[in-house]
């Protein structure tokens, strides 16, 4: 893709189609002129013979006969040759005629108020129409000759002029599969190129600081916040299955540990570099991994999931994301249906549908944090963190529910 | 020939540096009947690894005296039992889950986990390797001969095609877990997936082969999106 719209490429274009050009015209021009100049040599010799009549009638009172075999002279219009005649009643100005494979020029002048047309049959002297075959190949000659030159030409300066961008575009792409070395502009020279090589070997190798900065730091807070709650979270299964904790205590709690794994989950995720790389894949793999992969839920054998979508629907989206926002949605319908089952749909080629029955009072602003339905067994922080991944995704996501059943909409 | 193996019989390896997480994930495996060495850094572990043969290696990435990657690699470039390694961490990003698999380790869970769920991958993992080195499978009543294509059901010869064949033996293999309808059809048919009633039409005849003839049914469907076997029901 870069090949085919490179500046060099496109340099050289350019190049050999303007010397084309050039070359074409001035073919034409020297074509054109040298027609142009012969048609002046024939008028000029049929003005300069009208002179000679006029100066002799003016000497001897004669009209003398044209000096020439190839002039005649002609007291009236309808005298000449047919198909002069009838082209001059066409053009009135028209001094050049051409009939039966010849060229005549002709030029009507006066003497006592009585009018003459001279007629010359310019045919034999015609030496343009006999040289164009000579001219033409060598006007080809020329033409290929300057247009090869000319490539050549093209070829070098462009290559002289942009061997450096494109080592430096080359360099730029290796240095984003393998890295960038301190030291990247040395090898280009000392001007704009140059310039320009040590700016992004700066720039680079401050987005590197600050990506291994990123994953440093994302590493140390998992590593940190995700063992503590590791230990709370199974802490708490033992004391719920020994049933130590009262219910408000437990809830409490419980609350608590997900709201923290939700959200050093969510600022990991957003904090990460890795989550603006798009991938192609299928929904309906991922939407079955994300019920399957939830070990929790797959125990609630009761609980019914209908996906219809087709087999082979591909989205290119963040794999990581999606399949963080997919578990949400999951665990929502899993918490918040009413009936243990939950539809998921496509409304259109672009909207993927999250359906299920519900109870209870209508809930407005299901996206803020903490917002959840009357027989919620969650914790309210699902739907808020799939707004925040969608809008992440560039995915614009809605809540429609009435009475019996909410829908949530993604367009996707 | 390969049964499965009761959880009683898995001898596992914990290395662990958080001494809390190892306790809890220590009484709660032990309590399920698996039998533990624990190890809180990269030297006893090799230690352990020296001496004894363990069914799976669970590794913390962050050890004291070594990283929990090259303690993975030394396992695998070392061991000719080819020891299942579960890769237990925190680190949850998509290079360090490619670094921990390029050095290795079969499975990869991240913190926070539930101690179930790592008893049921350790047992999947255990399973995993047997089934590369045996080609007939015992799962409760049912047996399944890869070679000959040969099903047993309570010693009942079952008559199944080649596909019904392939998908039972994708849906045993990765028993206890469930496995997804898209996996069985990547499995069964490759990446050129093929429509869904495709796979609906084969689980109808697998089924009446499979379960029509016997009381309780082994073949169930999990939340309409995967299949596992019901081996508890079977036989009961």
């Amino acid at each position: 893709m870069i090949k085919e719209q490179s500046l060099q490429n496109r340099v050289i274009t350019f190049f050999l189609c303007f010397t084309l050009f050039v070359a074409v015209i001035y073919s034409l021009f020297v074509l054109v002129y040298s027609w142009v100049v012969e048609d002046n040599v024939f008028n000029k010799m049929v003005a300069d013979e009208v002179t000679y009549i006029q100066q002799s009638f003016n000497e001897t009172g004669q009209i003398p006969r044209p000096r020439a075999a190839f002039l005649n002279l002609y007291s009236n219009w309808d005298e000449l040759p047919e198909p002069i005649y009838q082209q001059h009643l066409k053009d009135i100005k028209r001094v050049e005629f051409t009939t039966n494979d010849k060229t005549y020029h002709l030029k009507e002048f006066s003497i006592d108020d009585d009018s003459f047309i001279l007629l010359a049959d310019v045919t034999a002297f015609e030496v343009g129409k006999q040289y164009f075959p000579y001219i033409s190949i060598s006007l080809i000659a020329a033409f290929l000759f300057i247009t090869f030159t000319a490539a050549i030409m093209a070829v070098g300066f462009a290559r002289r002029a942009f061997d450096p961008l494109i080592k430096l575009s080359d360099d730029v792409r290796i240095a984003k599969k393998q890295g960038m070395a301190t030291g990247f502009h040395a090898s280009f020279p000392e001007n704009e190129i140059g310039y320009l090589a040590e700016q992004i070997e700066k720039s680079f190798l401050h987005v590197q600081t600050l990506l291994d900065r990123e994953r440093d730091f994302t590493r140390d807070v998992s590593h940190e916040l995700r063992t503590p709650i590791t230990v709370l979270k199974n802490k708490m299964n033992d004391l719920n299955k020994q049933n130590i904790l009262d219910h408000t205590s437990s809830r409490m709690m419980n609350d608590a540990i997900v709201t923290l794994e939700s959200s050093i989950e969510s600022l990991l995720m957003f904090a990460r570099e890795e989550t603006t790389v798009k991938e192609e894949f299928l929904l309906i793999e991922e939407l079955e991994r994300a019920i399957l992969e939830n070990h929790t839920l797959v125990k609630d054998t009761k609980y019914e999931f209908d996906i219809d979508i087709p087999a082979n629907f591909n989205i290119k989206s963040n794999k990581d994301l999606c399949k963080i926002l997919f578990r949400n949605l999951i665990t929502n319908a899993w918490h918040h249906s009413s009936d243990k089952k939950c539809k998921i749909w496509m409304l259109d080629p672009n909207t993927l549908v999250f359906e299920n029955k519900r109870e209870g009072i209508l809930v407005s602003d299901v996206f803020n944090r903490h917002v959840k339905g009357q027989a919620s067994k969650g914790y309210g922080i699902g739907l808020h963190l799939v707004e925040r991944i969608c809008h992440h995704l560039g995915w614009a996501v809605s809540a429609h529910q009435d009475e019996e059943t909410f829908q949530l909409h993604i367009k996707l | 020939m390969m049964t499965m193996k009761h959880t009683s019989n898995l001898k596992i390896l914990l290395v662990e540096d958080n001494h809390v997480i190892a306790g809890q994930l220590y009484d709660y495996l032990e309590a399920q009947g698996f039998i533990i060495d624990y190890a809180e850094d990269g030297k006893l572990a090799k230690n352990f690894l020296e001496d004894q043969h363990y069914d799976v290696a669970i590794l913390d990435l962050n050890l004291p005296d070594m990283d929990g990657l090259e303690l993975c690699r030394w396992i695998k470039e070392n061991h000719a039992t080819n020891i299942p390694v579960l890769m237990l961490t925190a680190r949850d990003s998509q290079l360090d889950k490619r670094d921990g698999f390029l050095a290795g380790s079969d499975d990869y869970l991240t913190k926070p986990f539930d101690f179930e769920e790592v008893a049921l991958r350790c047992q999947a993992l255990a399973r995993r390797r047997d089934l590369h080195a045996e080609n007939i499978l015992n799962i409760g009543e049912l047996t399944l001969d890869y070679n000959r294509h040969y099903v047993t059901r309570a010693g009942q010869k079952l008559s199944l095609s080649r596909t019904d064949f392939d998908i039972l033996k994708h849906i045993a293999q990765s028993y206890p877990a469930v496995i997804s309808r898209t996996d069985i059809m990547r499995k069964v048919w490759g990446d050129d997936l093929p429509d869904s009633d495709v796979l609906r039409s084969h689980i109808y005849t697998l089924r009446n082969a499979l379960d029509k003839p016997f009381q309780k049914p082994l073949l169930k469907t999990v939340h309409g999106v995967g299949f596992t076997l019901d081996v508890e029901n079977d036989g009961d």
